[in-house]
């Protein structure tokens, strides 16, 4: 199944593009999409993730059409 | 409540002086307010910063203002909530945040300010990328704004 995958800030930087769509496998954790999206990079320390716009933890399950989201600690304020 | 994300420069005492008189005209009941403002700086770790831009997550930001804002309305007995936050481009001295909250009594007002910028920080997503004379640079923390004993 298809999901969306955004980065946001440094973590664009870091894989080298804004967004991309992933194949992945039903139920699949969000690590799990980070290690097929990111080609196992490793996760920089502090970074957060975010299911169809709502803050979770890397160990949420996915479902098709999701968005995913990856991005540093925020620096708004 | 209202809560935006704004890419215009902010006239932060215009728009609180008018979001207070529109309140005050249906409701005498208010006898608090306090307010936040944000700037940007033009120092950062000691070095010198041109302008920053501020990214966000169309979708998840405004959602994630609204949230801070409809918590801080149901933790504290306020009248009412302004969240405005800056995206985009801004200079020294821009303001970049600002919020106003309106209660019957101080503690209300006071606590629910505070509380909205504190978890505005940490929650909402924004990121603050810095132009300087070496380059372009994503700040990747928050200065603390309180210690556990500042007050």
């Amino acid at each position: 199944m298809l999901v969306k995958v955004r980065f946001f800030a440094s973590l664009a930087d870091y894989i080298g593009r804004p967004e991309m769509d992933v194949h992945v496998s039903e139920g699949m954790t969000i690590q799990g999409v980070w290690e097929l999206a990111s080609d196992n990079k490793p996760i920089p320390e502090g970074s957060l993730c975010a299911l169809n716009h709502s803050h979770v933890l890397f160990s949420e399950r996915i479902e098709k059409g999701d968005e995913i989201a990856f991005f540093p600690p925020m620096t708004g304020g | 409540m209202y809560c935006e994300l704004v890419s215009e420069p902010l006239n932060p005492y215009e728009t609180l002086e008018q979001y207070d008189r529109h309140l005050r005209s249906s409701c005498s009941s208010i006898g608090a307010s306090a307010n936040f403002i944000g700037n940007m700086r033009d120092v950062n770790d000691s070095k010198k910063v041109k302008s920053m831009l501020l990214e966000h997550y169309p979708g998840m930001t405004e959602k994630e203002l609204n949230r801070v804002a409809s918590d801080a309305c149901n933790k504290w007995d306020l009248v009412d909530v302004l969240l405005l936050h800056r995206v985009g481009r801004v200079y020294p001295n821009d303001a970049i945040v600002v919020v106003g909250t309106w209660s019957t009594h101080r503690a209300d007002a006071f606590e629910s300010c505070r509380h909205i910028m504190e978890v505005l920080k940490s929650d909402v997503p924004i990121w603050k990328k810095e132009q300087r004379i070496d380059g372009e640079h994503w700040v990747s923390k928050n200065t603390k704004g309180y210690t556990e004993n500042s007050f």
